[in-house]
Order: structure tokens, then sequence, then C-alpha cells
């Protein structure tokens, strides 16, 4: 056993040499084991392997070196690169922003302009390069420039529209397909030796609305109509012909273009009112919260809103409609007919009647030309009892528009809003015998047997129903329990009376004219609008779901704050901005909010300058504090609108008799007139002040405003800012 | 092991050291190549971002040597401008500005630096390193 071969133990055994251990296991041969042949040429292993290593590793600090070198080339050719893009950006900023001036993209009333046209467009925005609507100048200028510092150099300077994404998606805030929020990009490349370095300079570019979410589908929209009591807004006195008298006047919406109005007038169709959706391109009505009720205005006069129950066709010949309730909602005895005693004939002697129940509706009237105050209590025909509860003045607002054809504007009025109307109901009573219907058709005026409106307490089943006039012409002799039974309940359902209606019912109404004016009855046969608080209003363009919620825009706020396009800290700053002190014009064309933490009142124009305001350029204030008196607002253009949001507004003042072509917003103000108002737009408030000198006025909906029109979306301003947002590399 | 064996790996060890040593020291010789170039190359562009930091107007056009581009010196005689550079031992920069016009209106300057030092610790051969760009007129 060698020394070699002991010093190379390969058994664990103790006490057995490497040898025997092996030879034990059986696993090598003796021959195997022979000294000489495991250490021959193991130094020189071991000399090639530390050599081949050191090699590698020379070799790989060599190339590594190299390529070092070349990197460093690499970013010397980059920063060179950069200053090529550099200086070419620079060189040319100014004339790349005169080309964007000049090629229309901040002209914002030219809705013409491809580029306005490519970010008003409704829908989303890919990137897109502008070079073909710029007049390039600057690149083959730069090119030859760039070949004075190397043959490899170019410099190129490109501007494009790049990372638009929409920003009013959200059917439960406000969906605006026109929204969106990207960049203008001037993208200046810099190549030299093969090694490309690109500088972008970015704009913001925000494209939204100037119209108020929502709201400019709204003639008027009051959050708290009803405070102050259910019927606050009846303080107008007028006579029996809708013609006032003295004291306060209404404010006369009309919800659609009309004769007369500036920008939209357009001539009295008829075929269009005979539309039962008429309604859906109109604008509509929200008074809000509490229980509202408006006392219809009786007459056919300046002020007479009766024409929702009366005939319609010629406001000169205004005449009072018949309703007849229908057979099968009356009581069994109207059902067939009843042999009764004759009034003027000796007693025993009966004749065959046949009995119908119709009335007609009338307004309110306080006075008339024999009585001074409350004169359609007259008569004794309505009770005490309503007297007291409802008076005799009508309402300040007319939801409905006026008599004149073309100027009546049924829309859809939500909120738990009720109409007050006088009902005169009467007995129709036919005689079976043609002698007796000569002798009834010969009176003038023609026999009316009038239901007298009673209170339960003074109710009388024996009581004589009787003509008005007292006359005796062969008509029946009878009680009210011949008819009604003895229960004051079924007697109230038919007597005269004043009764509330939802609003709606003066829509459905005026359908059945519509379809054939010579049969009304009540209800309406048409049930095309019922009453509707407004919870789950859903408003769509075309197919589009524009808004889905409460009409109450709880999200307004937050849909204007994300429009803004740019703050201004005071009033007096947003006038030496925006006003041109020359022409007194208002150059607005963008979204702008006032932050005015001195609560100043914004006063449009302001009180230095001339009525009315004259807006250019229009656009958005929002502001943030502060109340709002208009002095007169007057748009240069049918393209555009003015809209001030003022959501901490107490209150919104109109002091004079000029037009305010304008919309405003200001959810938590009162609406006070200090003088005739001439409304053109949208007017959203809390409340309206029911003042006993209100002038009245009139409140015109501005049809392309209309949210659910296509043309609404053409009220979009673009706003480029006026900084580098940032550079890119 | 035997005697032979020992001087035939000595032998072979010698032959594969050869070219390992010579790697070695041309990545040596990349190295310090390389940190003088990265020192060039800062050089020029510490110069390059000075210009390009100045208004176009005062920047001048003309030629300068190493001399004249030290910390301190004015870019000019009576100019409000001096260079501010990091004094470099061994490198030379060297400078010039070209006006480059259009229309009579000066549009671009063309500025072109060059740093040139001898390689290896002054001991190897000269070498050099440029850096051109352009300095717009944005006022136009």
């Amino acid at each position: 056993m060698s020394k070699s071969a002991r010093a190379l133990p390969v058994s664990g055994h103790p006490r057995a040499g490497p040898a025997e251990s092996l030879l034990m296991q059986g696993s090598f041969t003796h021959q195997r084991l022979s000294p000489t042949r495991t250490t021959r040429g193991f130094l020189l292993m071991i000399v090639l392997v530390i050599g081949t290593i050191l090699l590698l590793l020379g070799i790989t600090l060599h190339f590594a070196m190299g390529r070092q070198n070349a990197n460093l080339h690499w970013l010397a050719n980059g920063e060179i690169a950069h200053f090529l893009a550099d200086a070419g950006i620079n060189s040319c900023i100014r004339a790349v922003r005169e080309s964007v001036q000049t090629s229309g993209l901040l002209n914002q009333g030219s809705s013409t302009n491809p580029l306005v046209q490519i970010l008003t467009r409704p829908q989303p925005l890919d990137d897109t390069s502008l070079m073909s609507y710029l007049k390039d100048t600057w690149n083959a200028e730069l090119k030859a420039f760039a070949a004075e510092v190397d043959p490899t150099a170019s410099i190129r300077v490109e501007v494009w529209l790049r990372d638009f994404r929409q920003t009013e998606t959200d059917p439960a805030a406000w969906v605006d397909p026109v929204a969106k929020r990207g960049y203008l990009s001037i993208e200046a490349t810099g190549e030299y030796r093969g090694v490309k370095r690109t500088l972008t300079v970015k704009r913001q570019i925000r494209v939204a609305s100037c119209l108020p979410p929502l709201v400019s589908k709204f003639t008027l929209h009051v959050k708290n109509a009803g405070d102050g009591g259910e019927g606050k807004f009846n303080i107008i006195r007028n006579d029996y012909n809708g013609n006032l008298t003295d004291g306060p006047r209404p404010f006369i919406c009309y919800n659609h273009a009309t004769p007369d109005a500036p920008f939209e007038a357009r001539p009295h169709d008829p075929a269009g009112e005979a539309d039962a959706q008429v309604f859906e391109k109109r604008g509509w009505i929200w008074l809000g919260n509490q229980r509202v009720r408006l006392n219809l205005t009786s007459g056919p006069g300046l002020f007479g809103e009766i024409f929702h129950f009366y005939e319609v066709k010629d406001p000169s010949r205004f005449q009072a409609v018949g309703f007849v309730t229908p057979v099968d909602r009356l009581p069994a005895p109207f059902s067939s007919p009843q042999t009764l005693p004759r009034d003027n004939f000796q007693a025993g002697q009966m004749a065959e009647y046949t009995f119908g129940h119709s009335f007609i509706f009338d307004g309110f009237h306080d006075k008339s030309n024999r009585r001074d105050t409350e004169a359609m209590y007259e008569g004794s025909i309505l009770s005490n009892a309503e007297k007291s509860a409802f008076g005799a003045k009508s309402s300040l607002l007319h939801l409905y528009g006026e008599a004149r054809p073309g100027f009546m504007s049924r829309t859809r009025v939500l909120g738990n809003v009720q109409v007050a109307l006088p009902r005169f109901a009467s007995l129709d009573i036919t005689p079976s015998d043609s002698d007796l219907r000569t002798r009834f058709s010969g009176q003038t005026p023609p026999p009316t047997y009038l239901l007298p409106s009673v209170p339960q307490s003074s109710f009388d089943p024996n009581r004589q129903i009787k003509d008005f006039l007292g006359r005796r012409f062969g008509g029946p002799v009878m009680i009210n329990a011949l008819l009604f039974g003895t229960q004051y309940e079924e007697y109230k359902k038919f007597m005269s009376g004043i009764i509330e209606l939802p609003y709606v019912t003066g829509y459905n109404s005026m359908q059945d004219y519509h379809v054939d004016p010579t049969k009304r009855q009540f209800p309406p046969k048409h049930q095309i609008l019922s009453e509707d608080r407004g919870l789950s209003l859903e408003l769509k363009r075309g197919s589009d779901v524009v808004y889905k919620g409460s009409v109450d825009a709880q999200r307004l706020d937050d849909v204007v704050e994300g429009r803004v396009q740019k703050v201004v800290p005071t009033i007096s700053e947003f006038w030496k901005t925006y006003l041109d002190r020359t022409s007194g014009e208002l150059h607005l064309n963008g979204i702008v909010a006032i932050e005015n933490p001195d609560r100043q009142n914004l006063i449009l124009p302001p009180s230095d300058k001339s009525s009315p305001l004259k807006v250019r350029g229009g656009g958005l204030i929002l502001l943030e504090q502060g109340n709002v008196t208009l002095r007169g607002v007057q748009l240069l253009s049918s393209s555009e609108a003015l809209t001030i949001i003022a959501p901490e507004a107490n209150s919104v003042r109109v002091v004079n008799a000029i037009s305010q072509q304008v919309n405003v917003v200001a959810p938590m103000a009162e609406f006070v007139c200090d003088d005739k108002l001439d409304w053109f737009g949208t007017l959203s408030v809390s409340s309206i002040q029911a003042n006993p000198r209100n002038p009245g006025g009139v409140l015109r909906f501005r049809e392309t405003q209309d949210p659910t029109r296509p043309e609404s979306l053409s009220f979009a301003k673009i706003h480029i800012d006026e900084s580098d947002s940032f550079w890119h590399e | 092991m035997s005697l032979v064996e020992i001087l035939v790996a000595a032998g072979v060890l010698s032959l594969i050291l050869l070219p390992v040593a010579l790697s070695f020291s041309s990545g040596a010789r990349g190295i310090q190549m390389t940190h003088e170039e990265m020192t060039a190359h800062q050089a020029a562009i510490e110069l390059m971002e000075q210009l390009q930091s100045l208004p176009f107007a005062l920047v001048p056009a003309g030629t300068w040597v190493n001399d004249q581009i030290r910390g301190g010196m004015r870019l000019v005689q009576n100019s409000p401008l001096t260079f501010q550079v990091t004094p470099l031992d061994g490198f030379e920069r060297g400078l010039s500005i070209t006006e480059l016009s259009k229309d009579g209106r000066v549009r671009f300057k063309k500025i072109d630096i060059s740093v040139s030092w001898k390689g290896q610790d002054g001991k190897g051969p000269a070498r050099s390193f440029r850096v051109k760009g352009l300095l717009a007129n944005e006022t136009l």
C-alpha cells in the first residue's frame, strides 16, 4: 500500500485503509489504484485551467473597455442630438405657435375650422398629427441649418395632438362626448450620427361645454320652490279676462322657440303642437322640494293662461270648453232616463229626462267690473271654505306660456306641482219629449243646473236642483239624493268647487284638444305624462344616455369644477383679463373660475360700464363665492352662450328690463327681479321671491342649448394652457 | 510528479500568460482612455451648457483657444459674461462660434467645442473630443 493511496481514503471504515476499503466494496480493481497513473498530468491540467480563465478575463476586459468607449461616443452623439433638438424647438416654437394660431385652432367662433372640428368631435380622439393643417415654414430651414453642423445631422419639429381622454363619461354625473383633455405636443427630434433625441413641449388642452350640465334641459329649475308655503306664488290680481288690474305681474315661461325669440325665432307650428311627445323637445320645469300650488290665471287676456282647459284655436274668441264626465264614472241614475215631475205644470204631470254631467274649468280672478276683490266667489257657486283656502289671486308662475298661437308652450313639469282651478259643474238634462227639447233650446241663456260647492256641514240631500236663474220651462223637479244619493262624499265628487290636479294634467288635456277639440272629457283620454318628482330622470341624446339620476343635479358642481380651464383670484382681475375696455365686450372664450375670497357681487356688466354687457366670446363663469347681479347681457352671436354658476350665492338679482341672455345656476340663491324680466336661457335657483311688486316678464328656453339635441354639443370651449406643462425627453 | 512535468507546466503557463498580460494591458489602457474621454466629454458639455443658457444676443461669434477659456475670464472684452469652467490639467479646450443667417437675420449660432489631450497621462498620442450644437434665436 503506497503513501498516496493512504492519503486518499475513500471509505469511512475506521480500521480499513483506503485500498482495502475499496477492495472490500469491490468498487475498483487493483490496477486502478496505481499511484503513477492518478497524479500524472495533474499539474499541467491545473495550469491550463488557470491560464484559460485568465485569458478569458483578459479578453472580456478588452471587449468591455471597447464597448464602454463606444457607449461614451453614443452618449456624446446623443448629447449633440439633444442640443440640435433643443435648438430646433427654440428657433421655431414661435413660428409653430403662430401657425397654430392662424390655423384657427383658437378661434372659438369658427366651428368649420378643421382643427376645431377635430377637437370638438363627440368621440375619443386618437393621437393626431397637425402638420397637414399647419403652414410648415420651419422644417425646411431646420434641415438646412442642421446640415451646417454635420452631414448626418437633422432637426424636425412636428405638432401633434396626443394623449386625449374623455372627461365626462359617467351618466350619474353627466356625459358629454365632446369633453376631453389632452396635449398639444410640439416635438423636436434631433439626429446626429444615427442617434436620435426628441424634446417635447406639451401644453394641456381642455375641451368642455359652457352649458350647465343637466339644467340646460330646463327653462326653470327651482330647488326649493315650495319654501314659504305651497301657495306663496298666488299673489297676482287679475280680472276675469286675464288682464291685470294692479300689483304684481307674472313670469311667463316660453319653453320653446317663439315667433319673437332672439336668434331662434320660429313661426307657429300647429302640427308640431299636436305631437303627443312635444315635451321632449322643450325646456322642462322643475319646482322641487315641497308641494307647490299654482292658481291658474283666468281669461284670454295678456296674462291669461286658462288655455290649458279652454278653446285654444283662436285667442280672440276665447271660449270655455265644456268637459263631459264619462258615463261609467257617474252614479247609476245617470245611466238610464228618469221620469220626474215637470217644473212648469200642475203637480203630478211627469216627463222623462236623461241626465249627464259636465263642467267647465275656469281660472282665478280677483276682480270683475262689479267687485273689487274675490269676484270669482260671486253667486255662491264656490264656498266660503274654498275662498279662505285658495283666495282669489292667481299664480306668479305661468309654466305653459300664454294664449297666443306660438306662445303656448306646454311642457313637462317635475316636482310636487299642483294646479288649482275652479270647476263649475252642472247637470246636462235632455227631455225625451221633442216639445220640451224645443223649449229647452229656446232658452237664453241655456238652461243651467249648477251643482254648487257646499261644505259637508251644509250638505242637504233634499236640496232641490234648479236652473241657476230660477226659470221654469219644463225642467225636472229633483233633489240631490235622486242623482247622488244621501252621502256627501258622492255629491262632492261631482259638485262645483276648486280642484287641485297635478300640473301635468293640463298637458294631457291639451292633447285631447289636438286630437278632437269637439269632444273633451275629464279626466283626459290621453295619459301621456303623470306626476313625476324627478327622482329617476333619464336624458338621452339619440340613443346615448347623457344623464341618469335625480333632477336636482347633485353632482353639477363636480362636473363644472372638472371643466375649469382658468382660475382668477378676484372679480376685478376677471374683468381686467376678459373685458375689452374699448369695446365693452366680454371675450371669455373659456371656462373660468373666480375665487372671490372677499365675496364681492359679480355684477354684469360692471357698474362703471353701460348696459348691456355684450358677449363676443361666451363661456362659463364659476363664481366660487358671492352673489350675482344682472344688468343686461347680450350675446353677439347665436353660436355663443354664457353661463354663470354660483354655488354659494344667496341671491341672483335682475335690476333692469334689458334682456338677460344668460344661464344662471345658483342652487342656494333666491331669484329677485327688480324690473321686467326678459330672460333667454336657463334659470336654476333655490327659490323665487314672491315679490308683491313683482314686475313680471318672460323666461325663454333656448332650444339650441337643449342637451338632448346634437346642436348643444357645439358650445364646447377649447382651452390651451398658456404655459408649458412639462418638457419631455 | 516529475521534474519534467513541472518544467512542461511552467512553459505552458508562460505561453498562456503572455496574451493574458497583453489583454490586461489593453483593458487598462481602455480604462484610462475612457476616463480621459469622459473627462473631455464633461468638459465639453460643461461649456456647451453654459453657452446654451446664455441670451442669444450676448453670445459673441469668434474663436477661442484654451488660454482664453478659463474660469472668470470674459467671453470678449467688455462682455458682462465670463466663462465658468472647471480647471483641467492636461486638457485643452477650443471654442468656435459661427453665426448662421437667413434673410439678413441671424437665426442660429453654431457652437463647436473641442477638447484635446495627450492620452495615457501625457505619454500617449494626441486625442480630441468634439461637441457641436446650435443656439437658436428665440426672438424671431
